[in-house]
Order: C-alpha cells, then sequence, then structure tokens
C-alpha cells in the first residue's frame, strides 16, 4: 500500500493506493486522528504530512534540544531569523509567560522550568514545552506524533486538556493525532474523523 | 575501502565548500552566539594547558640547546624563532585543539543525532548545518590561530627567560637579538597555517559526527575517525607550508 498526501485548495488530502482516505482543510480548525498498526506506518504517515510547508510535528518528548536548557531552546525556537531590531525580546517573554500561564502552569513552575534542561523534565512537561512553543509559531497543521505512548490514563487527560488550549487559542488551525493502535488508546474528544491505517509498505 | 576514502575526502570538501559560502550567516544573533560559544570551548577553555605547555616548551628547547650547543645565543635564538614560533607553536596548538576538541565535537553532534534533534532543529524551522556545523568549523578557524598566538608569545617568553638565566645576558639585550632575526612574514604565516588547521580539524569533526550511524557505537568510532584524521589533516597543512616555506626561501 502506498501513502500520499497532497494539497489542493487549502485541503490536505491523503490517499492510499490512489484512493482517498482522509480530508483535512486548514483554515477550518479541528482534530483529526490516524490510527496506524504499527510504529514505521505512523513514521511514514508523519513524514507524509511534513513533507509539506506549513505542518508542524510535535512529537512525544517535544522535540527539544537535551544539550540546550528550555530557555535557550524557546530563545532559538523562536528568534531564529528574527530581524533583532524588530523583535523586542520583553514581548515574546511576556507571550511566552501567557503560554505557559494558559497551559495551567505556576507562576514558580514558570519561573524555573526556564533553566531545566529538557532531559530532567517530566514527559508531559517536556511535551509541554514543544507545545507552548507551537501554541506561540502555530503551524498550518499540527501533527501530534506518538503522544499518548506509554502515558497514564491521567497524563493522557492532561495532554488532551493542553491540546484544547491550542483551538481555543487557534480556532482555524488543525491538528492531527497520529497514534499507534493499542488497546487502550485515549479518546480524542470532537474528532472531526478517526482513520484506521493498514500496514504499509513506506518507501521512506 | 578506496571509494570509503574517496567518499569521506568528498564529504569533507563539500563541508569546506559549504563553511566558505555561507560565513555571512553568522550576522543573525543565534548563530553568533553559537560562535561564540564555540570560540570559548574551544579556544579560551584550552588556554590554560597551551599557557602551561608554551612555557614548558619554550623553556626546555633553550635549556637543551645550550646544553648541547654550549653558551651559543644565536642558535638558541634561530631555535625559538624559527623552529618554536614558525613551526611547533601552531602545531602543539594544533595538537591540543584535536586532543581537547575533536572527540567533542564528533561525539556531541553523533549523539544528537541518535536522538534525532537534527530533526528537531529542522522542525524548530533552523537549519541544522547552519545551526551546528558551520559555528564549530569557523570558532575553530579563529579559536586556533587565537590559541597559536599565546602560545607563541607565551613560550617566547620562557625561552628568553631560560636564556638570560643560563646564558647570563640581560633579557633586553636575548629580546633585541630575536627580533633582529625575526622575519614579519614568518608570523603572519603560522597564523595562516593555524587557521587553516582549525578549521580542517572542525571539518572533519563535523562530518564525521554528524554523518555518523545512529547508534551508541557509532558515537566512538566518530569521535575515533575524527582524532585519527584531525592528526593527519594537522600535519599534512604543517608539511605543506614547511615545503612552500623551504621553497620560497
Amino acid at each position: 500500500m502506498s501513502l500520499r498526501v497532497q494539497l489542493e485548495q487549502r485541503t490536505l488530502l491523503l490517499t492510499s493506493n490512489g484512493e482517498q482516505r482522509l480530508a483535512i482543510p486548514l483554515d477550518q480548525g479541528g482534530r483529526y486522528r490516524i490510527i496506524a498498526p504499527d510504529a514505521a506506518t505512523t513514521q511514514c504517515v508523519v513524514e507524509a504530512f511534513e513533507a509539506w510547508p506549513g505542518v508542524g510535528v510535535l512529537p512525544a518528548n517535544g522535540g527539544l534540544l537535551g544539550a540546550m536548557t528550555v530557555a535557550e531552546n524557546f530563545s532559538l525556537a523562536l528568534r531564529y531569523g528574527a530581524d533583532p531590531l524588530e523583535d523586542a525580546a520583553s514581548e515574546w517573554q511576556h507571550a511566552l509567560q501567557l503560554a505557559f500561564q494558559l497551559c495551567g502552569l505556576s507562576e514558580e513552575r514558570i519561573q524555573s522550568i526556564g533553566r531545566e534542561r529538557p532531559m530532567s523534565l517530566e514527559r508531559v512537561e517536556r511535551w509541554m514545552v514543544g507545545f507552548v512553543r507551537n501554541l506561540l509559531r502555530p503551524p498550518e497543521l499540527l501533527v501530534i506524533d506518538r503522544v499518548f505512548g506509554g502515558l497514564s490514563r491521567r497524563q493522557a487527560a492532561a495532554v488532551i486538556s493542553l491540546e484544547a488550549v491550542y483551538h481555543d487559542v487557534h480556532p482555524f488551525r488543525a491538528t492531527l493525532f497520529v497514534d499507534i493502535d493499542t488497546h487502550e488508546l485515549p479518546v480524542v474528544p470532537d474528532c472531526m474523523n478517526r482513520l484506521e491505517l493498514e500496514s504499509l509498505e513506506c518507501p521512506c | 575501502m578506496s571509494l570509503v576514502y574517496a567518499s569521506r575526502f568528498f564529504g569533507y570538501a563539500s563541508l569546506a565548500w559549504f563553511a566558505s559560502t555561507r560565513f555571512g550567516h553568522l550576522r543573525d544573533p543565534q548563530l553568533r552566539l553559537q560562535f561564540h560559544r564555540q570560540i570559548n570551548a574551544h579556544g579560551i577553555a584550552a588556554l590554560p594547558v597551551i599557557a602551561a605547555l608554551a612555557a614548558l616548551t619554550g623553556a626546555t628547547a633553550v635549556t637543551q640547546v645550550t646544553a648541547l650547543a654550549g653558551q651559543d645565543n644565536d642558535l638558541a635564538q634561530r631555535l625559538l624563532f624559527f623552529s618554536l614560533f614558525f613551526e611547533l607553536a601552531p602545531l602543539f596548538s594544533a595538537l591540543v585543539v584535536v586532543a581537547r576538541s575533536s572527540a567533542a565535537i564528533a561525539s556531541e553532534l553523533a549523539v544528537m543525532h541518535l536522538y534525532d534533534e537534527f530533526t528537531a532543529l529542522r522542525r524548530m524551522g533552523v537549519p541544522a548545518a547552519d545551526y551546528l556545523l558551520l559555528p564549530r568549523i569557523l570558532g575553530l578557524a579563529l579559536a586556533l590561530p587565537a590559541v597559536t598566538v599565546c602560545f607563541q608569545l607565551i613560550a617566547v617568553g620562557s625561552g628568553w627567560l631560560a636564556a638570560a638565566l643560563l646564558q647570563n645576558q640581560p633579557l633586553p639585550q636575548i629580546a633585541g637579538h630575536f627580533f633582529d632575526l625575526a622575519d614579519p612574514w614568518l608570523p603572519l604565516a603560522s597564523l595562516v597555517k593555524s587557521a587553516l588547521m582549525g578549521a580542517a580539524i572542525g571539518i572533519i569533526a563535523c562530518h564525521h559526527g554528524s554523518s555518523a550511524a545512529r547508534s551508541t557505537q557509532a558515537i566512538s568510532t566518530a569521535s575515533i575517525h575524527a582524532v585519527g584524521n584531525g592528526l593527519v589533516a594537522v600535519f599534512v597543512v604543517d608539511v605543506a607550508f614547511a615545503l612552500a616555506a623551504y621553497f620560497l626561501k
């Protein structure tokens, strides 16, 4: 089975063997979900979507650099390529603080988390840092890659409620959950589409 | 086997081309910060070792020449200028930097590759090669000449002190004689040589680190290749400059 993602009239179309399986309009918001049978297929799906500009991928580990502190990670992600004359540091620091507050982090934790390295954070916290980065710079489609693997039910519920913040802040930006089929996979509320894929022979 | 060496050489050459054409990207504040970090890590942090090595080398060279040739001030001074200042200072500095930094750079990049951090950078919108390789290569190309200048100053200073003590001559007279021998092109050539050695060390370490396979064993393999090939490159540059100096003389 071959997999392709195409962009037609602001809609990303996922086709397998020439058959259209999923359509994600890029400016209508909403949650979508793909459940793949194995890690290789999941990887293939993520790579097929990622090839399109405007698609951001948020992996389960938050996609952070281990050698840098959380603050340095943010500084790099939010200020790389920005005009230093126009880019007021206080503005993005304020936005960052607001984003963390929206995600329910206490004032003390916001003060301390910036100095920590990603490896010392809990997994959900690490994911949240990556999530906050996307909250501040939202892609047109945010692909949330295998976030529920290895999480407890309470942690999974926390992730789902955090993701709801994204839709509150950016109502016209869509998210796509890509997960591996397991028997305790949590339900994503208000999901526009749930696609269960078969195993793929991924060319990538 | 020759195919491996050919592809490796091609990798070095393309990385050299990449660094030489993209140094303008260092205008970005984030890249400049990274560039300063590399200079600090591979240049400034190496200074205590360099200072100790330079002081010992300068004093030892003059002591041995005095012991072998007697109190021949001219020979000691010639040795200080031509051997130590032009030849040994860039070479020893490069060897210290290879020993300290090559393995560190290669293993750091290999670990980043193992944990998919190149992809993480790309997803942040940061070109991994610009952010990771460029500051390291250019940082070493700048840090090594600076380290070499420190080596030269300390080694010559300690050589003068040793000569003053062993040959019972006033320090200003020794210094004056040294400057009589000095050819202004040779210090400049030694700095160019150091910059080339620094760039070569950086290119080789970055190539092996960034192209390592994604396994824990590949980290040590990348470090070994970075140090070994870095040493070879340093000596190749050194021999090339020695030959050039010989034929131009």
